[in-house]
């Protein structure tokens, strides 16, 4: 499993490669008055991104270095869990404030960490510890920083 | 008189209760500040400047300078114990001081961060002292091309850098060079590489791709980790290793020294920063140390060195912001407001018009060196304790704070976003061999470089040789590629 990610990632950055490269050509490799435009370091640096890109491409297929470290199906799920939890509680900010989605991340999280071993007990030190954790950072960084924050619609 | 006696006379007279006040509020606010992920000395500066400016004279400046090196030791302590970098100096802290912190020696990290920043902090005082007229002068003859020189060598490091897989390394480095490409375009103008997202038409924060890549990896790596919800024996330290160690101080004392030497000259060039000396010299220590396989995985020195780098250069930064009146840093144009406001013109007529100033500011940098190895001497064992926390509650405390944290740079969830994405691509950099830090090389030294080459091209008419015709520039290119060769022809020996 995890070979196969190590060879999609590195067509992944073989294909970032070219995208880079395209987009260099599109801003020009010299600007009009023939100084170096705004696409030279793009496609000098696309270029080698390109050349390295391909190399970890057939090391993969090869094996040149072999990954020892297996990458299972249920660690693969487990990320995508994690991500897509996360990413749903900040996409949520505009709507719930930061205040809200710092206690669900931080509630989500721990339970994530603790997956297999969660008990009543854990969970509500979770909670305790979500609540007075994201009011001590928002005192701090709100009322002490004076950073501008994100209200959700409950007007906090 | 000459310069020592100036300095004693400023060091007497840094020693009034007034400017001592000072120098501890500032030193206090740049260790919290420092602590907190995204807020680097920068960002302290300026939320004390309207404060020190009230104070006025030296007592500003003396505050002021104390939230520079408070935060640049700040940085260090979230570094070391949650693997945030507190800045982006502090990222080269992390890949040994964090990986120490786990094995239980989070006192050990942290009591060789207090030495080696204020060995780092006193050489930079004695350049800053001693030799500013002349280093800055020497500085004024680095021109475009020498910068592009130096970019690259400091870029060549990957291959020292890179790990066993040299090829992965140089990989690493061209995505962080084009991450450090996306957004507006320095020279010309237009907004590039930026995937069609308006979100990142200005470009991506280096702070936020470096939270990501190392403080959401290392949480995610524990989650994922199906014993994570147990307490690891290497995460209960004993009473004894959190407290610092003094014999670390003369096991490292070589590091110490090129760190802060590297740090004293790479932090004059404007613009170069403390950064760009703290790789060099982790890169250095790792090259010239006996034990370089231990780098990457705990190593002592690999902590010293940077942290010697970054202290001194600090220092050193402040040579053009007083002898020429160049900020060479965002935290030296900050104090160089500071300076504007209580009305002193920085220069070389500074010297001359305001001797007592300069003398006493000079004076309260040595004390607030001392002062700052007292205060987190004492703070060591409390701030180690952290790591007797259970991980499946203080790694989700850690993702709250590294939630604010990311969102008082821009105050924009999206970074938060990026940060999650970053925190992905190190969780895979981590699992596939690739490494790390030649991406933030890429991505920190990536605009110098190619503001660098075109600006070279441009004055030169397109001549590449304008590289080569600099006596200054072709040495430093010509290191570039000894070390290049020599590290490949070294890797390919061991892969045989």
């Amino acid at each position: 499993m995890l070979k196969k990610i190590d060879f999609g990632f590195a067509l992944l950055t073989f294909i970032l490669g070219i995208y880079v490269v395209l987009e260099g050509f599109s801003y020009g490799f010299t600007a009009a008055d023939g100084q170096p435009g705004s696409g030279l370091f793009p496609i000098i640096v696309g270029s080698a991104l390109i050349f390295f890109s391909a190399i970890n491409v057939l090391r993969s297929r090869i094996d040149y270095l072999s990954i020892k470290e297996e990458f299972s199906m249920l660690v693969t799920k487990r990320m995508l869990v994690i991500l897509l939890g996360n990413g749903l509680i900040i996409g949520l900010m505009g709507f719930l404030g930061i205040m809200l989605s710092t206690i669900l991340s931080i509630l989500f999280t721990g339970l994530m960490i603790a997956w297999g071993a969660i008990d009543k007990r854990f969970v509500i030190q979770l909670t305790i510890v979500s609540i007075a954790t994201t009011i001590v950072l928002h005192a701090l960084f709100i009322k002490v920083l004076r950073i501008q924050p994100m209200v959700g619609i409950f007007g906090f | 008189m000459d310069s020592f006696e100036l300095l004693l006379g400023g060091i007497q007279s840094a020693l009034t209760i007034k400017v001592l006040t000072a120098t501890l509020i500032g030193v206090l606010v740049g260790l919290v500040i420092g602590v907190l992920p995204g807020l680097g000395p920068s960002a302290g500066v300026a939320i004390l400047l309207p404060f020190a400016v009230s104070l006025g004279g030296t007592a500003a400046i003396a505050a002021l300078a104390g939230v520079y090196y408070g935060a640049m030791y700040g940085g260090a302590v979230t570094s070391i114990l949650l693997g945030i970098p507190g800045d982006a100096p502090s990222i080269m802290t992390v890949i040994d001081g964090h990986a120490m912190a786990k094995r239980g020696e989070a006192g050990r990290a942290l009591g060789i961060t207090v030495f080696a920043s204020f060995t780092g902090g006193l050489i930079g005082l004695l350049f800053l002292t001693f030799l500013a007229p002349y280093i800055s002068q020497a500085a004024l003859h680095f021109g475009t091309a020498e910068m592009a020189s130096l970019m690259l060598l400091s870029l060549s490091f990957v291959a020292v850098l890179g790990g066993r897989n040299i090829i992965k390394g140089f990989a690493t480095l061209c995505i962080g060079l084009i991450l450090g490409m996306v957004g507006l375009d320095p020279i010309a103008g237009p907004s590039r590489i930026n995937f069609g997202i308006y979100d990142l038409i200005d470009g991506l924060n280096f702070a936020v791709v470096a939270i990501g890549l190392f403080g959401f990896s290392e949480i995610f790596n524990t989650m994922l980790n199906k014993n994570s919800d147990l307490e690891s024996p290497d995460m209960r330290p004993s009473l004894k290793s959190l407290m610092p160690r003094f014999s670390d101080f003369m096991a490292t004392k070589w590091s110490q020294l090129s760190g802060s030497l590297i740090g004293c000259f790479v932090g004059i060039l404007p613009g170069v920063g403390a950064t760009t000396a703290t790789i060099m010299s982790y890169a250095a220590a790792k090259k010239f140390s006996k034990n370089s396989d231990e780098f990457g995985k705990g190593s002592i020195d690999g902590v010293a060195s940077p942290e010697a780098a970054n202290n001194s250069a600090s220092y050193s930064s402040m040579i053009p912001l007083f002898t020429l009146g160049i900020p060479g840093s965002a935290t030296t144009a900050v104090m160089l407001g500071g300076l504007l406001m209580i009305g002193l013109q920085p220069g070389p007529m500074l010297f001359i018009n305001n001797p007592d100033f300069v003398w006493t500011v000079f004076g309260s940098f040595y004390v607030g060196n001392l002062m700052l190895v007292f205060i987190t001497i004492l703070a060591i064992p409390a701030l180690a304790s952290i790591m007797l926390v259970k991980m499946r509650i203080l790694y989700p405390i850690i993702f709250a704070i590294i939630i604010y944290g990311v969102y008082s740079i821009n105050l924009s969830p999206f970074d938060i976003g990026v940060a999650l994405f970053f925190g992905l691509v190190g969780y895979l950099f981590m699992k596939l061999d690739y490494p790390m830090v030649p991406l933030i090389l890429g991505m920190v030294l990536g605009p110098m470089l190619e503001r660098g080459i075109r600006r070279t091209l441009i004055a030169s008419d397109g001549s590449f040789m304008a590289f080569f015709d600099r006596p200054i520039s072709l040495v430093l290119l010509l290191i570039t590629a000894a070390m290049i060769i020599i590290q490949v022809y070294k890797t390919y020996r061991k892969v045989q």
